[in-house]
């Protein structure tokens, strides 16, 4: 499975109105690498997850994940398709009426048939992943903004899904807690070669996290490919997103 | 920047814009006003050999009077480069009208057609609504338990205290404003037909639910704003859940358990205000005001009260629950949500007592 194109968005457009988000994007994400998509904010990042996983039907275009066209799927069979999809809002978007162990293990709930004691046992443990103690029968508005990130980061993770989508994952978190956080996506994709597409600014996270990235600019993708490729292309929006540190 | 700037003096000849007088912030409007007439491509020379202080609003001016041909002279060297760094700015492109207009008197027209494209929706959202309701009390897949009990706690009684008080207010009142009357025709007695009729079908229903709308509806606005803002609801689709069997069902219920009962605790406070005055103020007996309150008070009075608290429930529940789904923005967003709830949800309400009232007349 390793290397296949586990994604290929292709000539994807999105209005909201008359704003012309995304103009034909293209881009393609492969089975076990950690792929950053990045840009200025404002740029169409937070949409073009939002088209992958279905929440808006983009206006044109193909997007293909784990093998299905994610722009033609019957309800049924999306819901089976988000099964294998983790996702973690760049709010972390916890439920505030569950508790953070419930909020983990909802997905289970939803999805499988284990007997509750099961589920609580497999939160406990993502958790714990995650370096979070005693906080299952808190409700999400008790903990720190790096806390309830986490909590995402596991709720995201519960069902062992093959990709997972990131939205800024350690923006307005301290540094070591955005270091805890890549070193937790790092971990995830190198023991269980989880796919994961993260959306970032932060540099520091692009040095340590990124096999490929994709840079989008103005709803265009920019470029597509390592690191190294992206400093010595001369595209000048680039390297005046590196330059700003 | 000078106590008093010099007042900005612009003349224009031959193609040549001379700049005289400080052009700074609190000075720039009276500059621009000088030279409205002009247009930018006649101005050919921009001349700051006499320009005092010239802050960044100044700069500003200078660079949006000319076009991109237009040669400035003999600005001081700090002037100069305080205008080069400041980016052209290119005429604003015509606003696109999507702006809302918010809801006033002078504005009835285009709300009126505005509200047939929200009344579209709304029905949408109602059918749904129901919809989900009815599902739920056969299939319990999506249902958490105690997140009915919860809501309706929250409604219910910890609105008992604020309603409780209010009614009771208004049943005093009411008794004392019939009492002034009717005295005069010497049938004070019938200040407790008054205050029993006036209650059960209008007064306790009709502000049991503008509190309500004020207290719960504008809660669940702000709940659902925010919920979509944090992009809580983004993340109950992609779990497979139905955000509006989730969240706004069980509120949807916990509603129309409480407001009833809210319903008929009000009338029983209210009436033991009316109370309160007859026997202190009208010395009336205890006896003879409850015979006269069950000779009054008609079984359908109470009822004609639920009905119209029923439909207040739901009224108020589907306000909120639209206001806060139709929320843009950022924080402000979910303060204006919430504002627009109350507004429109005292609205309908008024507007569903008077239709409930003529119903009840001619019907009943
Ligand atoms: N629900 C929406 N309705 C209208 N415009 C939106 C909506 N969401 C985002 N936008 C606009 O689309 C553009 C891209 O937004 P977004 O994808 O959130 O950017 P990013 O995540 O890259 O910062 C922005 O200009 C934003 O204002
Ligand atoms: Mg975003």
């Amino acid at each position: 499975m390793q290397g296949e194109a586990i994604l290929e968005v292709k000539n994807l457009h999105t209005w909201y109105g008359s704003q012309h988000v995304l103009d034909g994007v293209d881009f393609t994400v492969n089975a076990g690498e950690i792929m950053v998509i990045l840009g200025t904010s404002g740029c169409g990042k937070s949409t073009l997850l939002k088209n992958i996983i279905r929440l808006y039907k983009p206006a044109m275009g193909s997007i293909r994940l784990l093998g299905q066209e994610m722009t033609e799927l019957e309800e049924e069979d999306l819901e089976t398709v988000l099964r294998d999809v983790g996702v973690m809002y760049q709010y972390g978007a916890l439920l505030n009426s569950l508790t953070v162990g419930e909020n983990v293990a909802l997905p289970l709930e939803m999805h499988t048939s284990m007997t509750s004691e099961l589920r609580h046992d497999i939160a406990e443990l993502k958790l714990h992943q995650v370096e979070l103690k005693n906080v299952y029968h808190k409700f999400p508005k008790e903990l720190s903004g790096g806390m309830q990130k986490r909590a995402a980061v596991a709720r995201a993770i519960v069902m062992d899904p093959s990709i997972i989508f990131c939205d800024e994952p350690s923006a307005g978190l301290d540094p070591v807690t955005a270091l805890g956080l890549d070193k937790l996506l790092k971990t995830l994709n190198e023991t269980l070669g989880m796919t994961i597409v993260v959306v970032t600014h932060e540099l520091e996270s692009i040095r340590r996290i990124a096999h490929r990235i994709t840079y989008l600019d103005r709803g265009k993708v920019l470029f597509t490919g390592t690191l190294q490729e992206a400093l010595s292309a001369q595209i000048p929006a680039i390297q005046e997103f590196f330059l700003m540190e | 920047m000078k106590f008093l700037p010099n007042p900005p003096v612009c003349s224009f000849e031959d193609g040549v814009l001379m700049l005289t007088g400080d052009f700074v912030a609190t000075t720039v409007g009276d500059a621009l006003r000088q030279i409205s007439g002009l247009k930018a491509e006649d101005i050919k020379v921009i001349d700051g050999a006499d320009v005092g202080e010239l802050d960044s609003a100044g700069a500003v001016l200078v660079k949006r009077l000319g076009t991109e041909t237009t040669q400035l002279r003999a600005f001081s060297e700090n002037a100069d480069r305080l205008i080069s760094i400041m980016p052209r700015i290119e005429a604003a492109p015509p606003s696109i009208p999507e702006k809302k207009i918010p809801f006033n008197l002078e504005n009835i027209g285009g709300s009126a057609l505005r509200s047939m494209e929200h009344l579209t929706e709304v029905a949408i959202l109602i059918v749904d609504i129901l919809f989900w309701s009815a599902v739920g009390i056969f299939n319990r897949k999506q249902y958490r338990k105690g997140s009915f009990t919860e809501q309706a706690y929250y409604m219910g009684s910890t609105a008992l205290p604020i309603v409780g008080t209010i009614l009771f207010l208004i049943g005093v009142i009411l008794a004392l404003q019939s009492a002034a009357q009717l005295r005069q025709f010497g049938v004070t007695i019938f200040v407790v037909n008054l205050v029993a009729i006036g209650l059960s079908r209008e007064f306790a229903p009709l502000m049991t639910a503008i509190i309500v709308s004020g207290r719960t509806g504008s809660a669940i606005a702000s709940e659902i704003a925010t919920m979509k803002f944090t992009e809580e609801l983004d993340a109950i689709k992609t779990l497979g859940l139905n955000p509006i069997r989730f969240v706004v069902v069980p509120k949807l219920w916990a509603m129309i358990i409480c407001m009833p009962l809210l319903n008929v605790f009000a009338l029983f406070i209210g009436i033991s205000g009316g109370f309160l005055v007859a026997l202190t103020y009208m010395d009336l007996s205890p006896t003879t005001f409850f015979n006269q309150l069950l000779l009054s008070l008609l079984f359908w009075d109470i009822v004609t009260g639920l009905i119209k608290s029923l439909s207040f429930a739901i009224i108020i529940t589907i306000v909120g629950v639209y206001r806060g789904l139709n929320f843009t923005g950022g924080a402000d967003g979910v303060g204006r949500a919430t504002t627009s709830s109350v507004v429109t949800s005292i609205f309908a309400i008024i507007v569903m007592d008077s239709i409930w009232g003529i119903l009840f007349y001619f019907k009943f």
